[in-house]
């Protein structure tokens, strides 16, 4: 049950699946090591639900340590010509975000998906709200590039 | 992020992520399993888990020591009851009693700590008693108040060859035998038996040494002065004796503590999360020997969790209010007690109290985190206020606790506690419980006799 739950907010930050099962394993292992801090009267899932989250920043930060330069375009290139199926299904949806770059994606996660405010967003990942404002404008023009390509071969190929 | 100002290409992910199918894979387990061998390795601090088991231990642990200390300083105060109870029964005691009454200056100095622990502050009352010399002694024996001769007097031990040094006490009996060999005649002996003559007839004698090696284990002692009239002649003057000694413990008129305690608060009387901090001052004044009437203010920060079914906001007009799946809440507020304290043990270290009252809480400050299982974007993700409320005697508060009297006009006081809540507390309305240790720091102001 929560493996399922785990993967889905997981994935979203990750670039692929096996990406997103070591973000869900380091949660997973934070989360049988710090048991004892649990207070077994309240839910579960929005406890889990933040370790997860934070764990996906954290890879996101020692992944942007190790490419200080990320472009963008080759992110969205190399991803640009995969086969695309026919309607929309989850998958297909994170596909789509997976194809963004690191720092698009978390900051799109971030404050479309979880709801954060740009501010929130600047103090978890070290970078000034500017910056966050900046990225999730950019993440979105990517995405919507991402969704016409999408439609226009979905088009063509049903057509 | 409100609602409105979503736009569809926002929509269209919320929407699309929420739907979400995994199908569980083992490889992905195996993965975990390795992680968590490697774990083992490490093992988790035991201090990190049991933190709360092993400062309730220490606190316990500090009051019973506390408790034998000063058990230990009561016992020259049980012996010297003792002593008058065993020199009642004995026969041959009136006898000894006239050897007793003498001019009993052993060293000060040489007293045994433990004895020398007792002299606060009975003893320091005792010293300041009149004293009476061996020469106004004898001056008064020759008035014929004791029924004795002078020459009796003087040889009823009232010159420096018969003070009563005892270096090496081996028992209350030995140590009477000594000195009634040393300080009376056997035709002296033979006449006390019937006349209780050495001033505990109806004399004034001050000298009551022999009450006070009773509680020694080695060494020599001083013995203290003490003025008793007619001990040894009839029961109700014995009794006074004995209660003189419960008048002697002191009770302070007014009192001002500074304190600190950590808050442990929850929801319920369980699930308790990190600890907060109570850092105040205390003020109380005295009703009557055993009842006292307290009050303060306590700079309290609560920190605390509770479930969206226990969490009841004032949410007013708010109109997109969803109930979170949990909210986290940290307040600073002033706890003001009003309470009255019992001593249910007195003694002249230490006391031993129960405590009832009620209790304010002025809020000062209030900061909520609230938790969703799904993604709410539309929810508020907290609420703060610095806006100043007041719950006004809306909590009961209990405790126990011992306080022990460190030095004249100085005491300290462990005193674990629990605030009850009547009404709901905070914006959220909670029922919160609060509990802890006070460890309070006490000045004392005692009446002028």
């Amino acid at each position: 049950m929560f493996y399922a739950y785990g993967m889905s907010i997981c994935i979203r930050y990750s670039h692929d699946r096996d990406e997103a099962v070591e973000i869900l394993n380091e949660g997973f292992m934070k989360i049988f090591t710090n048991l004892g801090k649990f207070d077994l009267s309240m839910p579960f899932k929005p406890w889990l639900r933040r370790i997860l989250i934070n764990c996906s920043i954290n890879n996101y930060k020692s992944k942007q340590k190790r490419n200080l330069e990320e472009s963008l375009d080759n992110s969205y290139n190399e991803r640009a010509n995969e086969d695309i199926l026919s309607g929309i299904s989850y998958q297909e949806i994170i596909e789509m975000i997976q194809k963004l770059s690191p720092a698009y994606r978390t900051v799109f996660n971030l404050y479309v998906i979880e709801g954060y405010k740009h501010e929130e967003i600047a103090e978890k990942l070290g970078i000034s709200v500017g910056t966050s404002k900046s990225n999730l404008a950019k993440a979105k023009i990517n995405l919507r590039e991402i969704l016409k390509d999408f439609f226009q071969e979905d088009y063509v190929k049903t057509k | 992020m409100s609602k409105q100002n979503r736009d569809r290409l926002e929509e269209f992910f919320i929407k699309g992520t929420q739907n979400y199918q995994f199908e569980y894979d083992e490889k992905d387990w195996l993965e975990m399993e390795k992680k968590l061998d490697q774990a083992d390795d490490k093992p988790f601090p035991f201090w990190k888990k049991n933190g709360l088991y092993i400062l309730i231990a220490t606190v316990a642990l500090l009051s019973l020591s506390l408790f034998w200390f000063t058990s230990d300083n009561v016992r020259p105060q049980q012996s010297r009851e003792t002593a008058i109870s065993e020199l009642k029964s004995d026969p041959g005691t009136d006898a000894r009693q006239e050897s007793s009454v003498s001019g009993s200056t052993v060293n000060e100095n040489n007293r045994s700590p433990e004895v020398q622990a007792d002299t606060f502050p009975i003893d320091e009352q005792l010293n300041n008693r009149p004293k009476v010399s061996k020469e106004q002694l004898a001056e008064k024996n020759k008035t014929g108040d004791s029924g004795h001769s002078d020459e009796q007097s003087n040889s009823e031990g009232l010159n420096e060859s018969q003070v009563a040094t005892i270096d090496e006490p081996k028992g209350i009996s030995d140590v009477l035998q000594n000195r009634s060999e040393n300080t009376y005649s056997a035709e002296e002996k033979s006449t006390s038996e019937n006349n209780v003559a050495a001033g505990f007839g109806n004399g004034s004698y001050q000298e009551v040494e022999y009450l006070a090696p009773f509680g020694l284990t080695g060494g020599s002692y001083q013995f203290q002065p003490i003025q008793i009239q007619g001990i040894g002649s009839s029961e109700p003057e014995e009794q006074e004796l004995i209660e003189e000694d419960d008048s002697e413990i002191y009770h302070p008129v007014f009192s001002f503590g500074v304190t600190l305690s950590p808050d442990l608060s929850a929801v319920g009387i369980s699930g308790y999360s990190k600890p907060g901090t109570r850092l105040g001052a205390f003020l109380s004044g005295s009703l009557s020997n055993r009842f006292s009437l307290r009050t303060g203010a306590v700079l309290t920060q609560n920190i605390y969790r509770a479930t969206g079914e226990q969490y009841n906001p004032n949410v007013g007009s708010y109109s997109g209010w969803i109930t979170p799946e949990s909210a986290k809440g940290e307040c600073k507020l002033i706890d003001i007690p009003f309470s009255l304290r019992y001593d249910i043990l007195q003694r002249e270290r230490n006391r031993w109290f129960l405590t009832g009252g009620l209790t304010t809480y002025i809020m000062l400050n209030e900061k909520y985190e609230f938790q969703y299982n799904n993604p709410q974007p539309n929810a508020m993700d907290g609420w703060q206020s610095d806006k100043t409320s007041a719950h006004i005697l809306g909590l009961i508060n209990l405790s126990t606790g011992y306080e022990h009297f460190l030095a004249p006009g100085w005491s300290f006081q462990v005193e674990p506690f629990v605030n009850i809540p009547i009404t709901g507390i905070g914006w959220g309305k909670v029922d919160l419980y609060s509990v802890g240790t006070y460890f309070t720091i006490k000045r004392n102001f005692y009446r002028r006799k």
